[in-house]
């Protein structure tokens, strides 16, 4: 900086107003110039004695200007309390805080808004879901995929669909084990892990209700069996028909049995069912009833033997009454009665010879429940 | 400004305390009286209150009651420049009147004894200094030593571009330089 430009901007740096840069410029042409550093010393030291300070104020100038303005100004009308609220209440509005938080939580709630709609529609939407091997299948209801346990599982079966002829072995297997499907549009990975999560709960009713017939409460345990899902692999509804048979007679049991029977059929616990209602009839004096149900038995390996030697004991008491086909006398039914309490005992015993070749865990009730769900073939 | 505007009367007060010394002091040693600073001062105000609504904040408040100010003392000095006699209010100008006024030399001696302090004597003698700067320049000397308003803004309130505030400002450091230049050893002892 040389001493025409210092001498342009002597003002400025004399009151503080050049930018750092420029000032530190002229200071150090100040620092290289004795006759500028003289002028500017000069006017500092002017500065300093012709200093302007405030001169004191006549008394009571502010009242009287205050006065002088309330003449101009219009008298004030009282304003209404509701008229004061909403002024206050809009000069908060119009705070720019309070403009952010209001796009702030317009924000949020249009996502909440958007996630929300786009996840119920994701739940009810009745698209096809494509599984892992690529078979189409309908979603499952939203209420099957919150509550895998809940009862309502156990009309879940309409919604299974055969396994895919490519589907691996082991989800076919587990498939028919447990005697249900996952639901659709899982890959057969999740469908065994889901298996066997939404199946623990009914082995666990199982065993609670096995329990309550070991305990001799057959009404309890009727109940509880009859609660089962009846896709249930521990056939729940032969158990049904045992815990009424036990509690209230083989009258009230014979139509569980063939209940039981036609839902099991070519199973172990159809055979099983077959053969104890057989004996409720033949206790309840209908020996052609009774004899209809065991001479399916014959075909069947594991219960021919039981079967001909019921039938032989049928055809002996036939025989001795004299009359066959005669519907035996109430006092008769009840003679027979103690024999068909037994009759569960007997035929585990009479399948437990069969069992070593094909395991009925249904038919034998002193069986643990872990041998029970071992059953996979049974059906 | 924005809440007189708003209808907040209490504001206004606010302003009038935040304003008045510094309005008082530049009209007072623009036009050299008391009572006619007050006036200024005054009327400056109540120019405020009428004219409220038609502030837009283009400026800074500061510069219009400034420029409001600077005009009421400009009319002030026309008036008095018109009139042939002075009145016992004005202040003399010149060495010879020393800043009093006619009604403060004429019946009391005691001025002439406080004039013998140093202090009071510099004092006198730069607001002697600053009466007999020109108008232009005294202004914006006023403006920037008493309120210390920068450049932009005191070329708003003259109506000037600012280097010519700028110049008008150095010209008024340089006279009062040369009217205090017997003080000056003194002033550097202030450093």
């Amino acid at each position: 900086m040389d001493c025409e430009k210092f001498d342009s901007v002597m003002i400025d740096e004399l009151y503080g107003e050049l930018d750092e840069l420029t000032s530190a410029a002229a200071k150090r042409h100040v620092a290289g110039c004795a006759r500028c550093a003289a002028r500017l010393e000069g006017l500092r030291a002017t500065r300093r004695v012709a200093a302007v300070s405030l001169a004191s104020e006549p008394a009571g100038l502010e009242e009287r200007i205050l006065a002088a303005a309330e003449h101009i100004l219009p008298p004030q009308a009282a304003r209404p309390r509701w008229a004061r609220a909403i002024s206050l209440a809009g000069s908060w509005a119009m705070r720019p805080q309070t403009a952010m938080a209001a796009v702030f939580l317009v924000m949020i709630g249009t996502s909440v808004l958007l996630l929300r709609g786009k996840s119920t529609r994701a739940a009810l939407g009745d698209g096809v879901t494509v599984t892992e091997q690529g078979t189409p299948a309908p979603a499952a209801p939203p209420e099957l995929m919150r509550t895998p346990h809940e009862p309502a599982m156990a009309s879940a079966a309409p919604f299974a669909q055969p396994p895919a002829a490519e589907e691996r072995p082991v989800a076919a297997l587990q498939r028919s084990a447990k005697g249900a499907s996952a639901p659709a549009g899982r890959g057969a990975a999740d469908a065994l892990a889901f298996n066997q999560e939404r199946d623990d709960a009914p082995d666990e009713r199982f065993h609670a209700a096995l329990r309550s017939y070991r305990a001799g409460r057959f009404d309890d345990a009727a109940r509880a069996f009859e609660s089962l899902p009846s896709s249930d692999p521990n056939a729940p509804d032969l158990w049904a028909a045992r815990s009424v048979r036990d509690g209230k007679g083989c009258r009230a049991a014979v139509v569980r049995f063939d209940k039981a029977a036609a839902h099991h059929r070519r199973a172990t616990a159809g055979s099983d069912a077959l053969l104890e209602g057989a004996l409720c009839y033949r206790a309840l004096g209908d020996a052609a009833a009774a004899r209809a149900r065991l001479t399916p038995l014959l075909d069947a390996d594991a219960y021919r033997d039981r079967a001909r030697a019921e039938l032989d004991q049928l055809e002996e008491l036939q025989q001795a009454s004299g009359a066959e086909g005669e519907v035996a006398s109430p006092s008769k039914a009840a003679r027979a009665r103690p024999a068909a309490a037994t009759a569960p005992a007997a035929a585990a015993e009479a399948t437990g010879g069969a069992s070593a070749a094909e395991p009925s865990p249904a038919s034998a009730p002193g069986a643990p429940p872990a041998d029970v769900s071992g059953s996979s073939k049974s059906r | 400004m924005v809440r007189f505007q708003g209808g907040d009367r209490p504001a206004f007060a606010q302003l009038v305390r935040r304003h008045k010394a510094a309005l008082f002091t530049f009209a007072l040693r623009h036009v050299g009286s008391e009572p006619t600073a007050e006036e200024v001062v005054q009327e400056a105000f109540a120019r405020i209150v009428q004219h409220a609504a038609e502030f837009r904040h283009a400026s800074r408040f500061s510069t219009w009651i400034y420029r409001i100010t600077r005009n009421l003392c400009v009319d002030e000095l026309r008036k008095r420049a018109l009139r042939r006699h002075p009145s016992l209010d004005e202040p003399s100008r010149g060495s010879d009147a020393e800043g009093l006024s006619l009604g403060e030399r004429t019946p009391d001696s005691r001025a002439n004894v406080e004039r013998a302090a140093t202090s009071i004597e510099i004092r006198q003698r730069v607001a002697d200094a600053i009466a007999e700067l020109p108008e232009e320049q005294r202004e914006v000397f006023l403006l920037r030593e008493l309120s210390n308003l920068p450049f932009k803004e005191i070329a708003a309130i003259v109506g000037v571009e600012e280097n010519t505030a700028k110049s008008r400002l150095r010209y008024a450091l340089e006279r009062l330089q040369e009217a205090l230049c017997e003080f000056e050893e003194y002033a550097r002892a202030l450093r």
